[in-house]
């Protein structure tokens, strides 16, 4: 039940068609951007709440609504208007890797524009030749399941459709499809964090937003917004007075990364599990490795091949032998410098430096752009100034060498994975 | 303009606008309370609750009450109820109705005219019930109901009449949560205050008034299942079944 999401603003994207605008001559012209004639109307479900439960894990989301508003009460044999105030709240409780969504059944208003010149309204000139506006929220409300058992979540659904089940609409019956703002629930690789309890007890970790803001763009995904072969897109969020909520549970042994959505406010989350003592601990396939004999990708060197190190009792380089590099495959990694360096989440120590630390920083996934890496070839360091986590299905290599038991990838002083 | 002239506006304003139905300076309408009608103890809910079909609901109220906490030790603030099944919990309270009538008045105030010829008190200190308690719980509505429509709009137990309530949904209600194709919902709601419908003498027309109370509710609707879900009128939520597809 959605007694709380209603549409503040919506607007059109990913548009081909042209318009008119009306011209200026002498002085600035003042545009306006007013509703024109409806052009058609859709049936479509829009998320309400979503909620992700960590493999192994468990997750619940709230979003609800406080209302201050004069009832009608109706009595039999009496009837009258009352203020009164109360709270209204939906809330989804999952686990192992389950993705779920309540959607919400409403109707939506495809709309022509025009600018209207005035000077008295704000300037706000229309940007694309079609609005859209929700013109019928339901109040019916369905859930679904988006994923279940997932141990990555890198890739949720771009799209589902429910059959309405409620009688009393004018679609019943009918398959409707999402909005296609599912999208917008997906990875956003921005690397929030990740919580290991490989070594600790089970943790809570539980975020609150005051907004749930989703932005869709296109709707190319799936089934799309469309009129007259022009996608149209929209931008809705909860009003004031709405809150979501979310608190996640990750039992013992195991490791998540965690990402915030694409089009969220920070609250809700995506997961992606690693097992203890596996999986770590390894570059990309393609890495560049410092040998005696200069680079070579990490998949071509063979056991035996004398590699560059670096002492750190000496401050110099000197040579140790490549003893092993065991593959194995990954579903994302963590990327920085666009590339420069690709490395799995955890187990990879990194030789970094910051404005309070100086030292090997175990997991990439921690890495931020206030960290330096050590390049020992030239004695310098190198500013990190983009590190994002990749979905992308890759080799990973666990390279183990002899000697100092370091080695040098692409510049960057790697050290081998840590028991 | 001079100022004498301005002045006079500003006071003629002033004096017009309770007219107007804004606030004044001049005379303005005010509700007084006249002579009583009657007292009568009727039973008044405490908290009234309805579980959905298949699913389960929860409710905890906090009544404002007089008296001492040891008086009310065994006051019972939660309710329970599973599979269509709908109960409340009452106390026995006194009623008074008094006629009221709109007049004007003078001085400074916004209107305040009456919105009922009568109104209606509760005197919240409970009357002890002749089973020894304080509060009686009662089932509305039995288990397996697929909707909450046959909840009576009141009760006579131990004795005693009560005060009128509504615990069924809107009519033409079409708002709801649909789990066919998903996991189970939970849904919360809260009021302060259950709307209900007081007559002190058999015959008289009801007169409106609330019960203040403070009213938390939770319910569960499992996974497989579709139900009308809307606000009843003194009961929280009220729902209405229908079998998935």
């Amino acid at each position: 039940v959605t007694f709380g999401l209603v549409v503040v603003f919506l607007a059109a994207s990913g548009l081909s068609a042209t318009r008119t605008v009306a011209g200026s001559t002498d002085t600035p012209m003042v545009h306006h951007c007013m509703l024109g004639s409806a052009l058609g109307t859709e049936w479509y479900w829009v998320p309400e709440l979503i909620v992700n439960a960590p493999y192994a894990g468990s997750a619940t989301g709230t979003v609800g609504t406080t209302i201050a508003s004069d009832i009608s009460v109706s009595l039999p044999g009496l009837s009258w208007e009352q203020q009164s105030a109360s709270t209204t709240a939906t809330t989804m409780s999952i686990s192992n890797g389950q993705s779920v969504g309540n959607f919400e059944l409403t109707q939506w208003t495809i709309y022509s524009d025009y600018n209207l010149s005035d000077e008295h309204l704000p300037a706000t000139p229309c940007t694309t030749p079609y609005l859209t506006q929700v013109t019928d929220w339901t109040g019916w409300a369905q859930s679904a399941y988006l994923t279940n058992g997932a141990q990555w979540m890198t890739s949720l659904p771009h799209s589902i459709s429910l059959t309405d089940n409620d009688p009393q609409t004018r679609v019943y019956g009918q398959s409707i499809p999402s909005v296609g703002g599912i999208d917008s629930f997906g990875w956003s690789s921005n690397n929030q964090g990740g919580q290991g309890t490989c070594n600790g007890p089970g943790v809570d970790y539980s975020v609150t937003q005051a907004t749930l803001a989703s932005t869709s763009l296109g709707l190319n995904h799936g089934v799309g917004y469309s009129w007259m072969s022009v996608n149209i897109g929209a931008v809705y969020q909860v009003v004031t007075g709405s809150s979501t909520s979310f608190t996640y549970s990750f039992p013992l042994n195991g490791n998540w990364l965690y990402d915030s959505l694409t089009g969220g406010s920070g609250g809700e989350l995506a997961f992606y599990y690693t097992p203890c003592g596996g999986g770590g601990g390894c570059v990309a396939s393609g890495t560049p490795i410092l040998t005696a004999a200069g680079y070579v990708p990490v998949q071509q060197i063979r056991p035996g091949t004398l590699v560059q190190e670096y002492d750190f009792s000496t401050s110099s380089m000197t040579q140790g032998t490549f003893l092993s590099a065991n593959v194995t495959h990954v579903h994302a990694i963590v990327n920085v410098n666009h590339g420069e360096l690709r490395l799995t989440a955890t187990d990879q120590p990194v030789y970094v430096r910051n404005a309070t630390f100086t030292g090997w920083l175990r997991d990439p996934q921690n890495l931020t752009t206030a960290d330096h890496l050590f390049d020992p070839v030239n004695g310098s360091w190198i500013q990190i100034w983009s590190v994002t986590l990749q979905k992308v299905g890759v080799d990973v290599y666990d390279v183990v060498t002899s000697g100092a038991n370091n080695y040098i990838a692409n510049g960057v002083l790697l050290d081998q994975k840590k028991p | 303009m001079h100022v004498g002239v301005i002045l006079l506006l500003i006071a003629a304003t002033l004096l017009v606008t309770p007219l107007l139905g804004l606030w004044g300076v001049g005379y303005h309408e005010t509700c007084v309370m006249g002579a009583s009608v009657g007292k009568t103890a009727l039973l008044t809910p405490v908290a009234l609750l309805n579980s959905p079909y298949h699913g389960s609901a929860h409710a905890s109220a906090n009544r404002t009450l007089h008296g001492s906490s040891t008086s009310f030790a065994g006051l019972e603030g939660n309710l329970n109820a599973s599979n269509g099944l709908s109960a409340g919990l009452f106390s026995l309270n006194n009623w008074s109705v008094f006629d009221q009538t709109t007049q004007w008045v003078w001085g400074p105030g916004a209107p305040t005219p009456c919105s009922s010829v009568e109104v209606a008190q509760l005197d919240s200190n409970p009357i002890l019930l002749p089973s020894g308690r304080y509060v009686l719980t009662v089932t509305l509505l039995g288990e397996g109901n697929t909707s909450d429509s046959g909840v009576p709009g009141s009760i006579s137990a131990s004795g005693y009449s009560s005060v009128t309530f509504g615990g069924s949904l809107p009519a033409g209600w079409s708002q709801g949560q649909g789990t066919c194709s998903g996991p189970g919902v939970g849904l919360s709601f809260t009021m302060t205050q259950i709307p209900v419908a007081v007559i002190v003498h058999p015959g008289d027309s009801a007169v409106p008034a609330f019960v203040p109370s403070t009213i938390s509710f939770t319910y569960s609707l499992p996974s497989g299942g579709n139900w009308l879900v809307g606000p009843s009128q003194s009961a929280g939520l009220a729902f209405s079944y229908t079998a998935c597809p």
